[in-house]
């Protein structure tokens, strides 16, 4: 006699119609819908793999637009940061050093009709006008070339240009009346001083205005690509996430390494856009403040340094312009102040200090002839302004001139380290992106193989 | 420089240390152009400075009292006077700048264009103005250079002007002009100086041209002036620093002339005069550069800043007598008093802004 078998069935896969038991491995998805065929489409979020197929679509489709968006933008801001230290900084520059240029030309013009009006004309006067008046020209020529496509600056630069002409004429013509004897002459050599102060002057502060506001732009232009770059980054990351949490809850393995990966690279991109973000403003703004405005600063320092020579010229010839001494020495020591203000290191801070040393001292050389000059003992004046007035007025311009040459480098490095910081950005943001495409592709893929 | 040193018997050591003393008490209550930055020395605090002969105060050991008074700050100054000349001496300095990798030298001490050159060449520290408050003191008129303007890389020594020097019971009349040193009348007399720059300056000056902006016509004018001279037997001697022996002793009726060696010349024998011509003078200047990869370049600032202090450069200038750039040395001479003081009114250590304006650079 047998005993009965005990026998089970087979276990079965899933069947329409009723339960069937789980394989092993397989996750706890329910069974699907059939379509119409009886088969489920690979696409059908009713069903486990197509579930996986469009999350992994949707991952592809966030970070492609990352990458798209990113690369784009970051091609944006590099591109303006090449432009900033290409032809906005130089432009900046530029136009300071013309101001200062045209100023050095009266000065020079003034002191050496002045000389010529009891002697022989001081050469080294004469030969310093024609450099600054050629400098002059050829720093509007540069502005022009280097401000592009501003209609607006371009007429107004022609202008100054235009206006030089005007102006050598004047002082050509006023030292020929000289030579001539005629009365003109000084009136002449006026008009040549009251045009730098009109026309000319007006024109460059437009420009000057103008390239600041290019400079202000192309700083905050950053702002909204780099912001729409890091959104799309963040939601990446956070459908990432929330992908990976949700296969960990159905799979027995914690970390899908196709999708981990991927999560890595958004990570990578999103820290690349936040430093060279960081590093671009905070460069230029380093930039703007410790280098372009002590610049700004010391170049209107110089230029009213030249205009004090100039109105002390004139009160020696017995005549003047508009203004006085005694404002453009007040503007020299605002201006010294703001320099002070803005050293921010120790040889900068002694070069502070020693401008205002040689500025100490011209001042009380400037004032003593310009006194001099005012109750008409004009002749101990000339004496004390080709003498100790020249020599202390040289030594405050060298001093200039060396605060000048460190903040010029410190202004041009600072711009050049910003764009530096955003020229491997565009290739980094088309790269991160797509290996956390191949990284969520082969993740997805790893996860279907579960079900096969 | 000065080869000629018959200081001695008008400025001796007794004399010297006492102004000394008095100097140093007058140092401690004048104002200075800036206490002196506390620094990181950095290197060795054992600093080598290559300069020309008796260009600096010496005792009868031969050490600087001036510069030994840093050594109280912790410098110690290797004070080497073998700058001979800007020829040999500059073979001191190509070595320096071509064969080391650390330079024997911290401060090297050459004429302007040698200075020049080194800049150029990229053989020149900036300087650290940061620890050179005296700087300030630094007369404008050395700043204005072209090949370094503001003095970022040097810092003149002392500056000197070449002119003429002549014994006038030797020329029989007054010197007053360049052209006399060509004048047939004083053949086999006249002393050339063998400094290109300047003998050619100088017959350039007699041409009517400027030697400050030199074209190649008016500079061969003035080269083949001396060659000519040379060739002629108008020269009598071709030196540096020797001229003031031979006028001294007669072999020459006049010469090119160092001022600060004509000064020292005078002391001995007030009968020589020193002009500048009518035409003009060359001024020049021996200037402080630091060599390229010096480990001293804080210590050599604060050497800088040290003989910048007008106090200090007034005891050089007492003893070397030549033109220093330094501003308020003059005020500093006269506080000295003695021999000193009179050197504050002396027309070729201190230039007026007439004669200023006929010398070239």
């Amino acid at each position: 006699m047998s005993s009965p078998m005990l026998t089970s069935s087979p276990p079965s896969g899933p069947s329409g119609g009723g339960p069937g038991l789980v394989r092993p491995g397989s996750g706890g998805a329910p069974p699907g819908r059939t379509s119409g065929g009886g088969r489920l489409s690979p696409w059908n979020v009713g069903s486990s793999p197509g579930w996986y197929r469009v999350m992994g679509a949707v991952a592809v489709a966030i970070l492609v637009a990352f990458a798209a968006v990113g690369a784009f933008a970051a091609f944006v801001v590099s591109a303006s940061g090449r432009t900033v230290e290409d032809n906005v900084a130089p432009s900046l520059i530029a136009v300071q050093g013309l101001s200062s240029s045209v100023a050095e030309a009266n000065a020079n013009a003034t002191a050496a009709f002045l000389s010529a009006s009891s002697g022989p004309e001081d050469r080294q006067r004469r030969v310093a006008y024609q450099a600054s008046i050629e400098r002059s020209a050829r720093q509007a020529e540069e502005l022009a070339s280097l401000i592009g496509d501003d209609q607006q600056d371009q007429t107004r630069l022609q202008d100054v240009a235009a206006a030089l002409v005007t102006y050598s004429g004047l002082i050509e013509s006023s030292r020929t009346a000289q030579q001539n004897g005629s009365t003109t002459a000084v009136d002449e050599l006026r008009s040549a001083i009251d045009l730098t102060a009109g026309e000319v002057s007006t024109s460059i502060d437009a420009v000057t205005v103008a390239n600041q506001n290019t400079f202000d732009d192309e700083v905050t232009a950053a702002r909204l690509p780099f912001v729409a770059t890091g959104a799309l980054g963040m939601a990446a990351l956070a459908f990432l996430l929330w992908l990976q949490v949700r296969i960990s809850q159905r799979s027995r393995r914690t970390i899908n390494l196709g999708l981990a990966f991927a999560t890595i690279m958004v990570v990578a991109a999103l820290g690349v856009v936040a430093s060279s973000y960081q590093a671009r403003q905070s460069t230029l703004e380093r930039s703007a403040d410790g280098g372009y405005d002590t610049i700004a600063a010391t170049s209107r320092l110089q230029t009213a340094a030249y205009d004090v020579q100039t109105r002390l010229s004139l009160a020696l010839l017995g005549t003047t312009v508009d203004g006085d001494v005694q404002a453009s020495l007040d503007q020299l020591v605002a201006e010294s102040e703001q320099i002070r203000a803005a050293a921010d290191s120790d040889r900068e801070r002694a070069a502070a200090d020693a401008l205002q040393a040689r500025l100490d001292r011209y001042q009380a050389s400037a004032i003593a002839i310009a006194d001099l000059a005012a109750v008409g003992r004009r002749a101990e004046a000339d004496v004390a302004f080709r003498g100790t007035g020249l020599s202390d007025f040289n030594g405050l311009n060298m001093a200039i001139e060396g605060v000048l040459s460190d903040n010029r480098t410190q202004f041009t490095d600072g711009v050049g380290e910003a764009s530096d910081a955003t020229r491997l950005l565009p290739y980094l943001m088309l790269g991160l992106p797509l290996l956390a495409v191949i990284g969520s592709v082969i993740g997805v893929q790893r996860r279907l193989r579960d079900y096969q | 420089m000065n080869r000629y040193h018959p200081r001695r018997n008008h400025l001796d050591r007794r004399t010297f240390l006492l102004g000394l003393g008095a100097t140093a008490i007058v140092g401690c209550a004048s104002g200075r152009g800036g206490e002196p930055p506390t620094f990181d020395l950095g290197g060795s605090s054992r600093l080598t400075m290559l300069n020309w002969e008796e260009y600096i105060d010496v005792d009868d050991g031969g050490a600087s009292p001036t510069l030994g008074e840093l050594f109280t700050e912790g410098i110690e100054v290797d004070y080497r006077a073998e700058y001979t000349d800007n020829y040999d001496g500059w073979q001191l300095v190509l070595d320096n700048a071509v064969n080391r990798d650390v330079p024997a030298y911290d401060i090297v001490v050459p004429t302007n264009w040698r200075a020049a050159q080194m800049i150029e060449a990229g053989w020149a520290e900036p300087l650290p103005i940061e620890l050179i408050p005296n700087h300030v003191n630094l007369d404008p008129q050395f700043m204005t250079n072209a090949w370094d303007r503001g003095s970022r890389f040097q810092m003149p020594w002392q500056a000197g002007i070449t002119g003429i020097a002549y014994d006038p019971a030797l020329t029989e009349r007054p010197i007053t002009s360049v052209n006399d040193l060509f004048d047939p009348a004083f053949a086999g007399r006249v002393g050339m100086i063998g400094e290109m720059r300047e003998a050619v300056g100088l017959a350039m000056l007699a041409e009517g041209a400027d030697p400050s902006r030199p074209t190649e016509a008016a500079a061969r004018r003035g080269l083949e002036r001396w060659t000519d001279a040379v060739g002629s037997g108008q020269v009598g001697a071709v030196t540096f620093s020797g001229f003031a022996d031979r006028l001294a002793s007669g072999e020459l009726a006049l010469s090119m002339a160092w001022s600060g060696d004509a000064a020292l010349l005078q002391a001995s024998r007030p009968d020589i005069e020193f002009v500048i011509p009518d035409e003009g003078a060359i001024q020049w200047f021996d200037t402080m550069v630091i060599p390229t990869g010096s480990a001293n370049v804080a210590a050599a600032g604060r050497l800088m800043d040290f003989v910048y202090d007008p106090v200090n450069a007034a005891r050089i200038t007492a003893w070397v007598q030549y033109v220093s750039p330094v501003l308020g040395v003059d005020d500093e001479l006269r506080r000295m008093g003695g021999e000193a003081a009179a050197l504050a009114d002396n027309p070729i250590l201190f230039p007026d802004d007439a004669t200023r304006n006929r010398l070239f650079t």
